[in-house]
């Protein structure tokens, strides 16, 4: 079963049912109509989200060696991705796909960045000039439009008063103004220089005359040129490598990591590697260090949608500074929004130990030296026991640190925490790899030999063969998934339409002998009535009052444990050198340097964690078990109703109740896992607009601390400690309504979607003994014979077009 | 008296390589290139004609705590284990029972007798390990070894205590090596990486720091890492550099795969044989020099006061940086036929730029 069959055949259900079928059953059944509608829209939304694309995430530090990884694993011999750079300075995701030929696309930031630059330096530059007493230019083009955020930076990294202030975004400024015009981030040609060179690629006056040689044209005439006026108007550039394979790679490394990589907003890759066919997506997160914003809402996003997340190490293993990478991108905390749902995958989680060949190499010099005259071990051997030691390392050091951060945190989620922490645990691979030693068996230079004994001794066919079975467990799953949800829906539409038949087949009966079934009925359904009338009245009170009162309440609960787990990040804060904090606090909340304290990012996380938790373990578990008792009353009083008529048999047609019974019992199978796309919409929701909100707040305060100049002199410690201490109760306030918010809207898809289940049947007794009997007037309508032929033929029609299953699916579909 | 060179750097990026390289590149004598932290304990490397090992070591209780910890289930246990294995089996992986680790500990603290499943190995290890908390408790409290007649052995010592058996149990070491370098008054004292979690001694890193007026930093590709930043700012390292009460030395390691890769793809751009690798790694050293530099600038920055002035010249001046592979300079001493070096030439590597530099140094503050 391909994801094509089940596309098309989902698209002919869907067509017929449009067709024919809905036309039918709006003449003989509206009242079923909104639930069919619900789950033929559900199967276009299903059908539509059906993709092939995998993502699966390379997290590691920067430095460590991702993107070698990643090369060998693509690419074999050759370098795609930049690799073995020294001191990354751009923030982007490369997103690697399969295509047959070999193509990279790639969009550029708008004007308005570039803009922003320029700006920058320029105001850097005055502000240099006046602290000299030179006297400064005009200080129009310096007022031009910008972003407020840049407008902070520039007003703190200039402010001519204060020299000392911070001159850390500064250097990183020039670094991408340099690179961009001469291809070297670390080239210093001085303010002047580089103030032309951005206005020269603006297309604006230059200033101070500046000469451009060739090359530096060259670059800024191809900056003019790519660079958009405005986001909205930003267009791809591909280049597709064709014949000329080394100018491909070129272009490909101008864009990654060369005079274009600041500009750079998107880069994605397609490469002919095989084992990437069928939909894996390989994502080169950023290593951490040189984030910014864009960077961590890029690595959420990515980290949100992975399927598995491949955490790259070196031989010292999973250390603090790793395992602190699966909380701060919110991978741990995007577990937590998962209900243990044995249908839901687990993301899982591998540990790649890469320069592995390292060790070896250590280990046998050292057998050497031990052992003077003995022949040694053959590397392949030592290559082999490292890997194998790694192995153990990395289990042995995952479970100590996460169970660090498991302890660490609130202890008010902790026990969700767990869990989520030994889901990852019992499905955690680990590969031991050498890339190096990988490429090198493949070229087989006899400058430089391979050590090991063949490309696979390298262990990175291995890796790839792990990534293609993760790719295709999910593939399988999904596959079963959607043929379930396919199979259902047309079974529940053929159920309709044969209940149509069913129904006007009927023979008329006697007047008197129906009103005697109809009261038997009466007497035997009357306890169930009402039973039912009071389990309704529970059941609407609860979805009424009682959830949204538990969400509020759970939401105070939740911001309380926030407010607690803030406190105590607060006091770790503490233990940071002060001149970090206040870094931190001048860049309006977050510092990125060789310290990260990254303010917007970590309260998002410690609000999103409990908030993620009452979701999932609260509110959405006692919602699932509620919803699933009052369907399963459904299907058992027409259950009980079925039973009678069997049991008086001569007076009923038992398919006909039969029919509806099975309808009955299709529609509220799912009724118990309502919600399930609503987790994917909550995680992604939750997240973004608190951090907006959070961030908002975060950087507003900020921004007053450092304009009233609390930020310098003395006590200047103890304000930033007190300073903090009142964010953490302000951004709690902010959060708490937008939580709740969130929350209840989530909550009102959910119920729309029992409802559509359930409001179907306003009284499942009342349809199933209308089933049987019919009420009069509905007799009377069906008693009109022509009326009846036409339903019929029509019924009979829609049947016969019913389209026909794939020969794969035709075994489920009966 | 001689000066304490301090090192410091994050586990796994080569600290001891480079130590090796500078001290002895042709034996390397400190274990290198292991898997997970190795070094535990802090290291003195001085001067000595003829090669010598002293250890101390932790005490008896410090082994008991070993156990008790072991016992639980808190996140520190499984550290705790890893070090009974290597204490008991001479590696930190293994399958040995957790009933065999403790009882091998209560043994090694000499509670009670070896279990007599105890393999021979294992017993001669529970009985060296009795000997030294023996030693801990005498009044001398340290174990010494020469190299005179058997050098083999000697290296095997220095490997037990720094990365094998008796490292958990070692406190401190200190060896004396004939090497020119540190005939000139110098000691260097390798310190446990920075950011090694599961620390279980507590941190003598930051007591060396704290009184350190001479540091030499070894960074990665990475360069300076936060734990690296946040040590150099809360010992006081950073605010001696500004004020001139100490001078730094950051060494960029582990920059030879950047400078194969950009020749690699050099051979695929222009499809001819590439310049020789040593004009590659000269480039890469280059960058990596601008790239540690804005680093230093940066953490500088941080520890700046306002009566400090803007100006970071003066306490740059104080610090010296460097780029080098410790691998090639070590295989171009090595001679191994199986492992050729990439360098036509020691200097090549950087690692004597370096070693004039610590000398340098070491000169201006004997003449101080």
């Amino acid at each position: 079963m391909t994801y094509e069959d089940l596309r098309t055949f989902a698209k002919k259900i869907e067509d017929w049912y449009a067709q024919y079928a809905r036309k039918l059953l709006e003449d003989t059944l509206p009242d079923h109509l909104d639930t069919l509608d619900e789950a033929m829209r559900r199967l276009v939304l299903v059908r539509d989200a059906l993709s092939e694309e995998l993502p699966i995430c390379f997290l590691g530090n920067s430095g460590v060696g991702k993107s070698t990884l990643l090369n060998a694993l693509v690419s074999k011999q050759l370098s795609i991705l930049p690799q073995g750079g020294v001191g990354p300075l751009t923030a982007l995701a490369t997103v690697v796909r399969y295509s047959t030929e070999p193509r990279f696309r790639a969009t550029y930031h708008s004007k308005k960045k570039l803009n922003n630059l320029r700006f920058a330096l320029e105001s850097n530059y005055q502000a240099e000039l006046r602290r000299k007493g030179e006297s400064t230019g005009s200080p129009a083009d310096v007022d031009a439009d910008i972003d407020e955020d840049t407008s902070f930076d520039v007003e703190v990294v200039s402010a001519a008063d204060a020299p000392d202030k911070d001159a850390g975004p500064m250097q990183s400024y020039k670094g991408q103004a340099a690179l961009m015009l001469l291809g070297n981030q670390f080239a210093d040609p001085g303010l002047p220089f580089l103030i032309d060179g951005l206005r020269a690629c603006l297309g604006m006056e230059l200033r101070y005359g500046t000469q451009f040689d060739a090359d530096q044209s060259r670059r800024i005439d191809r900056i003019r040129n790519l660079v958009p006026s405005a986001d909205a108007d930003a267009a791809a550039v591909e280049y597709v490598a064709g014949e000329d394979l080394p100018g491909f790679l070129d272009a490909l490394q101008e864009n990654a990591s060369g005079f274009l990589a600041p500009l750079v907003r998107t880069l994605d890759v397609w490469w002919d590697a095989e084992f990437m066919r069928g939909g894996l997506v390989l994502v080169d997160l950023p290593g951490v260090g040189v984030a910014n914003d864009d960077y961590r809402q890029v690595t959420a996003r990515w980290i949100r949608k992975a399927r598995a997340v491949v955490l790259v190490v070196d031989r010292s293993g999973v250390t603090e500074a790793t395992a602190e990478l699966l909380r701060s991108t919110g991978f741990l905390n995007s577990l937590l929004h998962d209900t243990h749902d044995p249908s839901v995958d687990p993301v899982s989680l591998m540990v790649c130990g890469v320069k592995l060949d390292l060790v070896a190499t250590d280990e046998r010099q050292r057998q050497k030296q031990m052992n003077p005259g003995v022949k040694p071990d053959p590397w392949q051997t030592h290559f082999d026991t490292a890997c194998h030691r790694f192995t153990e390392l990395i289990r042995g050091q995952l479970q100590t640190e996460l169970q660090r951060i498991v302890d660490e945190g609130a202890d008010e989620t902790r026990d969700a925490r767990q869990r989520a922490v030994s889901r990852v645990l019992e499905s955690l691979q680990i590969h031991p790899v050498s890339a190096t030693e990988y490429r090198k068996a493949l070229e087989d230079d006899e400058d430089d030999p391979p050590k090991v004994e063949s490309p696979e001794h390298s262990h990175i066919p291995e890796l790839r063969d792990a990534i293609q079975a993760v790719s295709k467990r999910h593939h399988e799953r999904v596959v079963s998934r959607t043929t379930e949800l396919v199979v259902d829906t047309y079974g529940k539409i053929r159920t309709a339409v044969s209940l149509v038949r069913a129904q006007w087949e009927e023979h008329d009966r006697a007047v008197e002998e129906a009103q005697r079934l109809r009261s038997d009925l009466e007497e035997f359904t009357a306890p169930l009535k009402e039973e039912f009338r009071v389990r309704q009245g529970e059941y609407r009170r609860f979805l009424r009052k009682e959830i949204p009162k538990r969400i509020e309440d759970l939401v105070e609960v939740a911001s309380a444990q926030a407010e607690k787990a803030i406190s105590r990040y607060n006091r770790r804060l503490r233990g940071i050198h002060w001149a970090t904090l206040r870094a931190a606090i001048r860049r309006g909340g977050t510092f990125i340097g060789a310290k990260h304290v990254d303010l917007p990012n970590e309260l998002t996380l410690l609000m999103e964690e409990p908030i993620a938790v009452v979701w999932s373990r609260r509110i959405l578990v006692t919602l699932r078990s509620e919803t699933r008792v009052v369907a399963d009353h459904y299907v058992r009083f027409v259950g009980e109703v079925v039973e009678w008529a069997r049991r008086d048999g001569a007076r009923v047609r038992p398919e006909l109740v039969e029919a509806l019974h099975e309808n009955l019992k299709a529609e509220t199978k799912d009724i118990g896992n309502v919600g399930k796309e609503a987790i994917d919409a909550l995680k992604e929701s939750v997240r973004t607009q608190l951090f907006d909100e959070v961030e908002k707040a975060v950087r507003k305060r900020c921004r007053d601390f450092v304009r009233r100049n609390a930020d310098c002199g003395t006590g200047v410690k103890a304000r930033m400690h007190e300073f903090l201490d009142e964010l953490a109760s302000e951004v709690v306030d902010v959060a708490r309504p937008i939580a709740l918010r969130v929350l209840l809207k989530n909550y009102q898809k959910v119920q729309r979607e029992i409802t559509a289940v359930l409001g179907k049947y306003p009284n499942p007794i009342d349809t199933a003994m209308d089933a049987i009997v019919g009420d009069h007037e509905k007799r009377v309508r069906r008693s009109d014979a022509q009326r009846r032929k036409r339903i019929l033929t029509r019924a009979q029609q829609t049947l016969e077009r019913i389209p026909d299953p794939p020969a794969s699916l035709a075994k489920a579909v009966k | 008296m001689a000066i304490n060179v301090v090192v410091l750097g994050r586990s796994g990026t080569g600290k001891s390589t480079l130590i090796n390289a500078l001290v002895s590149p042709g034996l390397p004598i400190l274990p290198q290139g292991g898997l997970g932290p190795l070094t535990a304990a802090p290291v003195e490397l001085e001067f000595s004609e003829e090669p010598y090992l002293v250890a101390r070591y932790h005490r008896r209780t410090d082994v008991l705590a070993l156990e008790r910890v072991a016992r639980t289930a808190r996140s520190d246990a499984a550290v705790s284990i890893r070090a009974a294995r290597l204490l008991l089996y001479g590696d930190q992986f293994g399958t040995a029972e957790l009933g065999d680790l403790l009882a091998g500990l209560a043994a090694a603290a000499g509670h009670c007798e070896p279990k007599p499943t105890f393999s021979g190995l294992v017993r001669h290890r529970i009985e060296r390990i009795r000997r030294a908390l023996e030693i801990a408790d005498s009044p001398d409290g340290s174990a010494v070894f020469y190299a005179s007649q058997d050098l083999p052995r000697f290296l095997s010592e220095t490997f037990d205590h720094a990365a094998g058996f008796l490292a958990p149990i070692t406190r401190s070491l200190r060896i004396g090596w004939p090497t020119p370098l540190l005939q000139r008054g110098m000691t260097l004292v390798d310190l446990p990486g920075v950011g090694v979690a599961n620390d279980i001694y507590g941190n003598t890193t930051h007591a060396w720091l704290e009184c350190a007026s001479h540091v030499l930093l070894v960074v990665g590709r990475e360069g300076i890492t936060e734990e690296a930043r946040k040590a150099l700012l809360t010992t006081g390292v950073a605010r001696r550099l500004i004020v001139g009460a100490a001078k730094m030395v950051v060494v960029a390691t582990q920059l030879d795969a950047s400078a194969t890769d950009a020749r690699r793809r050099d051979t695929i751009r222009l499809q001819r044989i590439p310049n020789p690798w040593p004009q590659y790694f000269e480039r890469i050293r280059a960058r990596a020099i601008h790239f540690v530099t804005d680093q230093v600038r940066s953490v500088l920055r941080d520890a700046l006061r306002p009566t400090d002035g803007a100006d970071l010249t003066p306490a740059l001046a104080n610090v010296h940086i460097h780029a080098v592979s410790a691998l090639e300079h070590q295989l171009f001493f090595r001679n191994d036929p199986d492992n050729p070096p990439k360098i036509d030439h020691p200097f090549q590597s950087g690692v004597p730029a370096v070693e004039r530099t610590l000398t340098q140094l070491v000169a201006e503050a004997n003449r101080r």
